[in-house]
This record gives structure tokens, sequence and C-alpha cells, in this order.
């Protein structure tokens, strides 16, 4: 394991805060970032797909994003080696409550296909340049409509 | 709209509000030493430098995942230690290169789920510190096999293997284990396997082997394997080369044998609690014996060669804190002519293994198993067939995906030494009962108390496990014959969308200038519903649902409903071309065909199906996130009872010991059992002791 943190004689002030009547002790970690993702690996074993949804918050705003991920190889006796492409979009605040519902309850089936196909497609099309960019990122976020 | 939607989409990336939902978890209490984090500062304006980083992984003890992690994490201690803290270098950017880190191997048709963590913790105002904390968990749980028995077992010394973090690093996995046996002396040996390139038909070349002063096994195999999704989940095929030499008693009995055998494993049933197993297998060899003054039983030769065929099926389930499984095993010998069969073996086994937590991560484990097996000899059966007794165990079949035991254990007689009966040596029935118990008296977890205890970690995992059930649902509604259906229209569909697409071309050259929004806007629909007819025209299978569905009001984008709303409506609504109407009408028609076929789809099979699947999956994880231990230290009590026949008579053997299990780095378990009502010639009682040790590669 990586080290730790070490004591420091300052927390004792902290933990002097808790008692009957005093407000509650403040957390000694706060988490600024959460990611949750999700990998399909095709069984050829010649594609692979990653949805990830992360949620940073910096104190005060909370910030959602999809990280999509493709990787593809002709040989799977190989490496995947870098991404054919690698896409983080920003969700739009007004699908900020379907990220939260998709991290906690899991993506629905319509939500998955949409993520292995025309989500896949898209962030190809994109790379490729067949596609704009910016309706690729759309077509990825209509994963969590 | 192609402008409208590169601007809302622009705005989409750029447009961050000051709140939005949240699902980060609650931070946790306040831990002593350490200063605590305030929620609502900023510590990126608040001009506070990283002092300390660290990486946290619970399977950081797997030499891999140590290299990685080490790596990331002095990565991170260059970027980010000493250095002003900011949110996009501690969070978004960190995590973008753990993920690059790749910490699951990639297995073709498997799923990984992960879970990432940033926290900062102990601030300190004063000198404007804070240290940052990465929690990384992934797991690719193998969906076949997972409610098996020896599944469960393997969990508890090798959890890294239902945890799917076993294919990486190097393709050579070498494992030493040992034993003791009074009547074979020490034994050393271990397990080689070579994972092969993927492409033929196996995947892993294993040498394993055991000897003592008095006493060798042998064994290579060719394995291969493959997990379809269908009613049989998991294939497995092997071909094995055996030698084994062992005493018995004051004789030497040995057999050299090579094989072929396959088994399979169907989907879940009986709500998802269930599955079945079958298999079969063809063995020649020899099997000799030093017996030159002891009686043998009738039609009974010391040495022959032999040729058998052995066929075997049996149930499993797996509950939340419960594994069982039921085999039966029929083998067809004969050392005369081939298609003369000398002796029949019947074998029957039943396992089972409940653990009840009391306490945290200490479960009051419980093995028990029934074993009974029978021979009839309707002419003859070299000595080395019949069934031995004693504190050393056997199997039906080679392989540890599916153990049948096929001798009587009892742990207080050594190996070999049960076996006189009424007519001679070695018995041609027995029963045994085993009973094992143990409770961890001292233990360390898996993953951390504060990670399995948090709700909010638990609900996120299981979420993932839900995405993974999602495409299983998908994989069984592309399997459904309605959607072969639907996908067969689309080459009609792409000549309608061409046809469109040409009127559309032809009304905008004869009105130069007229309405240039709505002639963009029904150009890029009809251009996105190309580009995902043409995607799901290409050879990715089950990818290819998803590219229909959006087509359609499946998905939310719904392709020919932009279509019809863009070209139809608010084009065609004032140019009237009559070309466009009918080119449009066309593609209505088709969709409201495709939309038919698509929606004949039988949606909760495949759902029920996909629920069947995960079900072991989610059970295994349980077990890993919430009773197993990387360390523990266990009493243990055992209990045998065992008669073999005929008239061999009945052995019990009460005893106790100590199990230590350092989770993939050494188990060993050693004891003493009681033989309570010996013969002649039998001890008072036997060591039983085994040792198993991590993978040296790994």
């Amino acid at each position: 394991m990586g080290s730790s943190p070490g004591p420091n004689p300052a927390a004792t002030d902290a933990g002097a805060a808790t008692g009957a009547g005093a407000a509650p002790a403040p957390a000694s970690s706060l988490p600024i970032a959460l990611k949750v993702g999700f990998t399909l690996n095709t069984p050829d074993g010649l594609r692979q797909i990653s949805f990830g949804l992360e949620e940073d918050a910096d104190g005060v705003k909370v910030n959602w994003t999809i990280a999509f991920t493709l990787f593809e190889r002709t040989d799977n006796t190989k490496p995947f080696g870098d991404p054919i492409v690698s896409l983080n979009v920003f969700v739009a605040t007004t699908l900020h409550a379907n990220a939260a519902v998709a991290a906690h309850k899991g993506l629905t089936p319509a939500q998955t296909a949409h993520a292995t196909g025309p989500a896949a497609d898209a962030a190809r099309a994109a790379n490729a340049g067949t596609m704009p960019l910016p309706v690729a990122q759309n077509i990825i976020q209509s994963c969590l409509r | 709209m192609l402008a409208g939607i590169l601007a809302g989409t622009a705005f989409l990336a750029s447009a961050q509000q000051p709140t939005g939902t949240a699902v980060l978890p609650d931070e946790h209490p306040s831990m002593s030493g350490v200063l605590p984090c305030v929620r609502g500062v900023n510590f990126e304006t608040g001009k506070y430098n990283v002092a300390n980083v660290t990486v946290d992984d619970p399977f950081r003890f797997l030499y891999w995942i140590e290299g990685r992690a080490n790596s990331v994490e002095a990565q991170l201690r260059s970027r980010l230690q000493g250095h002003p803290f900011t949110y996009q270098s501690a969070g978004a950017d960190a995590l973008a290169l753990i993920d690059a880190t790749r910490f699951v191997p990639d297995t073709p048709g498997t799923f990984v789920v992960s879970f990432e963590k940033v926290s900062v913790v102990n601030c300190n105002a004063a000198a404007k510190t804070l240290d940052v904390v990465y929690r990384i968990y992934s797991t690719a749980p193998p969906i076949a096999g997972s409610g098996a028995t020896e599944m469960q077992q393997q969990a508890e010394t090798s959890p890294q293997y239902v945890a799917g973090l076993t294919k990486a690093g190097s393709p050579l996995a070498l494992v030493p284990s040992g034993g003791y046996n009074p009547a074979w002396g020490v034994l050393a040996g271990g397990n080689a396997a070579l994972s092969l390139p993927p492409g033929g038909p196996f995947d892993t070349f294993s040498l394993n082997g055991q000897a003592s002063g008095s006493m060798r096994s042998a064994a290579a195999t060719l394995s291969g394997s493959a997990s379809p999704l269908g009613a049989i989940q998991h294939w497995n095929w092997r071909l094995n080369y055996g030698n084994d030499v062992a005493p018995a008693g004051s004789m030497t009995l040995s057999k050299a044998d090579a094989s072929g055998q396959f088994d399979a494993q169907t989907r879940p049933f009986r709500q998802g609690a269930v599955f079945a197993r079958f298999g079969a297998m063809a063995e020649r060899g020899t099997m000799q014996s030093t017996a030159t003054a002891t009686p043998l039983p009738p039609n009974t030769v010391a040495s022959a060669a032999y040729g058998s065929l052995k066929g075997f099926s049996g149930l499993s389930s797996r509950t939340r804190h419960d594994t069982f499984a039921a085999s039966y095993g029929l083998e067809l010998g004969s050392i005369g002519p081939s298609a003369r069969v000398d002796w029949r073996k019947h074998i029957a086994d039943v396992v089972n293994e409940f653990w009840i937590p009391l306490g945290d991560h200490k479960p009051l484990e419980v093995e028990s198993r029934f074993t009974a097996g029978l021979i009839q000899v309707p002419h003859s059966i070299p000595l080395a067939a019949r069934f031995f007794g004693g504190g050393g165990d056997g199997y039906f079949i080679p392989g540890d995906a599916w153990q049948i035991r096929d001798v009587p254990v009892i742990r207080a007689i050594p190996a070999n030494r049960f076996y006189q009966t009424g007519q001679g040596a070695g018995a041609d029935r027995f029963a045994a009962v085993n009973l094992t118990v143990s409770y961890p008296v001292k233990h360390r977890p898996i993953m951390p108390k504060d990670l399995s205890a948090d709700p909010d970690f638990n609900q996120l995992m299981a979420a993932q496990i839900v995405s993974a059930a999602s495409a299983e649902q998908n994989y069984y509604s592309w399997k459904d014959p309605h959607f072969a259906l639907a996908y067969a229209e689309l080459p009609k569909l792409a000549g309608l969308l061409d046809t469109l697409n040409s009127a559309v071309n032809a009304a905008q050259s004869a009105h130069p200038g007229l309405l240039p929004d709505e002639f963009t806007d029904c150009s890029t629909q009809l251009f996105t519903a190309s580009f995902h007819v043409k995607a799901a025209r290409d050879d990715k299978k089950v990818a290819r649902y998803g590219d229909v569905a959006v087509l359609l009001p499946a998905d939310p984008e719904d392709d020919l409903k932009a279509v019809h709303d863009s070209c139809a409506v608010a084009l065609n609504g004032q140019l009237n071309d009559p070309a466009v109407t009918a080119g449009a009408s066309d593609v209505d028609a088709e969709g409201t065909k495709m939309f038919g076929l698509f929606n004949a789809i039988d949606q909760k099979a495949a759902a029920a199906k996909a629920a069947r699947d995960i079900e072991f999956v989610q059970r295994t994880l349980n077990t890993l996130f919430k009773d197993l231990n990387i360390f523990s230290v266990s009493p243990v009590f055992v209990f045998d009872a065992a008669t073999i026949g005929p008239l061999g008579g009945t052995r019990i053997g009460p005893g106790g010991g100590i199990r230590l299990e350092l989770a993939s780095y050494v188990n060993f378990t050693l004891g003493y059992a009681w033989n309570v009502n010996r013969q002649v010639n039998e001890g008072s009682g036997a060591v039983f002791f085994s040792i198993g040790t991590r993978d040296l590669f790994h």
C-alpha cells in the first residue's frame, strides 16, 4: 500500500469540537471527484468500448462529464494500444439529473445500446473527420436522454 | 439545424452552473491524527499546495497491480506533490492518467466495472497544504462459473480470480504447492501454466506435479474454453496426460493415461439460482500395482492396459451465503475388447459450503461433503481402479473447474491406507461424510471497511452491474428473430432515404435560396439517418442493435422521426414538393414497418436471461466485498466418517487444527484427526497438512 497521511497534532483541535451540543466534526476526507465506468469487451476481442461518468466538485460547483473511449485492433493477440477515440463530453446542466441517475442506477438497455452503437460510431466518425466533433459529442451525450 | 447543433453543443460543453445533481459520497467521519477538510472551501483559490499523494487499490497485493499503482503514484507525485492544488490536475487529469494505465486485462467477452474516487485529506489551513488520495477499484468478474462451489473455494485463496484480475502481466503462471501426509511424507511441487495466443483451440498449456520420497504425480494439459451467451453459457475442453505413482500400504499403485474431455455449463435457471453442468471424457492408459502378497478381490487384476468412457452431470447453486453442488459420474471401463464393458463405476458427490457472518468479515464457514461410490464388475477390473481411501484426495476427472471427488476421504488415516475389505484390497463401494468448520479469529478484509460499508460505493458498483445486465439484454434482443426481420429491412430503408435525399436535392436546385435553414436541417437529418443505416450494416454484430434502435422511437434520437419532422413537416410543409412528399411518405411507412418488427422483440425474455446471467456475478462480488479477507487465522474443526465395502468397516475421525490464509500469497491448513475406532494395523490418527502459495509471476 502507499504511504498514508501521517498524524498531525493539530488534528486534536478538530476532534475537540465533537461533543454534546457541538456541531458535527468536519470530515477528514472530502471527495472532489468520482468516476464510475463500464467497459465492454466484444466477444471477438477486437473492440473495447468504455463509458464513464465523472463528477467533479470544487466545493461549490458540480460538473458532470462523459468519458467515452473506443479501442479497436485487428489482431486480438496484440494490445489495444492507444484509443481510436477518447472523448470527454461535458454533460449539459439539464442532463445532470439523468447523469446522477445513470451513475446511481446504471444504464438502461436503450442507453447501453446507444453507447455501444451510435455513440461509438459517432466517435469514430468524428475521429476520421467524417462527422463534426460537436455533432458526435451531441450523439454521445444522448446516452443520458 | 446543423449550426444549431454546433452552437448548442458548444454551449452545453461550456455552460457549467453553480449547482448540479451530485452523487459524490458524503465525507468519511473524522479520522484520528488527520486534519479535516471542510466542504465549501475552494482549495484552488485558497492557494493550497499538495503535500502528499496516495493511490489505494485493494488488489495492490498482486505484483502487476502493485507495479502499475506504483507507476501511477510516482507520476501523480511528480505532477502534483509540492505544486499548487488545482481541481483539474488533481481530478480529471489524474483520473485520465489512471484510466490510461489499464488496471484490468482486456479479456474478450467480458465487462469491466470501475470505481475511482479522488479525495483531499489532511487540509492544513495554516500551512496551506493538503493530501490527495486516489481510491481505485476495478473488476472484470467472470460470468460463467461464478456460482460453482469451486469458484467460492478459489475466491478464498485467490480472490483476484473472481475479480477477473488474473490474465495480465506475464503469460506464465507458476504456483508452488506442498503438503504433508504420513503415508507419503513431505510433498513438494507446483503448477506451471502458459497462456497461449488467442485464436487457437487451446488457451492454456499447463504442467502440474507433486512428489515425495514415496509418491509422484505429474500431468500435462492443453485446455481451452469458450463462453457464448445462450443456453450453454460456458464450454471447457482439455487434452490430458497423467502419470501417478503412490503407495497403498505395502503395495504401490501406478497409473499412466491420456484422455480428452469436455464439459459445459448451462445458463442459470430457477430465478438464476441454479445451473447444470455435464460432460464426457475418453481415457486410455495402464494401471499397475505391486500387489503380490496381498489378496485381491474377485475379478480383479493387478495390472492391465485399459480404456474408459466417463459421463458426468450435476447441478450447482449459489445464494448469498451458500454454494451447493451435486454431481454424478459414470465410468464404463474395459481391459478386454474395446466394445466390452468390464466394469462400471458410479460416483455421487454432494458438496455444500455456507458461511454465516458473525461480525464484520468474520464468517463462520461450514464445508460439508458427502461422497459415495459403487463399482460393478461384470468381467474384470484393475486393482488401481478400485477405491482406496484415507487422507488423500482424488477426483473423477482432471482439472480444477469441476471437482467430483471419487475416493473415501478420512483425514484420520494416511492416504490410500483405508482399503482392506472382506474380499481383499480395494473397495467396491464406499460412503464418506466430511465436515470442516472454521472461524477467523484474526483477519484483515480485502476491501477496506470504509469502502465496503459505504452505501454510496455499494450503490454505484451495483449500478455498473446493472449496466452490464443491460448490455447482456441487448445481446439477447439482438438474437431475437424479430430483430433479424427488422434488420433485413435496412437495404430497403437505405434506398428510400437515398430517394428522398435526391428529391430534396432536386427541390433545392429548383428553388435556389428558398428555405435555406429548412433544407439544411432536412439534409442533416437525412445524413444522420443514412449514417446510422450504413453503420448498422457494417459487420459488428451486437452493436448493430443500437444502430437500428437509433433509427426508431426505441432511442431518444429517433432518426426517422427527425427526418419526418425536418423534411416532411418543416420543409415540405412550406414547399409542397410532390417528390419530397412521396419520398418522405415511403420512409415513414418503412419506419413504421421496422418499428413494428422491432417492437415484437421479446424484451421481457431478454431481460430475464440477462438477469440470470448476471445474478451469480452480483453474489460473487458481494462475497468479495463483504466476506473475504486478505489475511485470516482460523481455528478449524474437522469431522469425517467413512465406510467401505464389502465388510471394510466404518471409521470416524474428529480432529482440529489451524488455517492461515494470506490471500494469493499462501494458505495452509495444519491439524490432527483421531481415528476413534481404529482397527488392527491402523494408527491412532494422522496429521493433515496442505499448503498453497501465490503465483510467482503475478
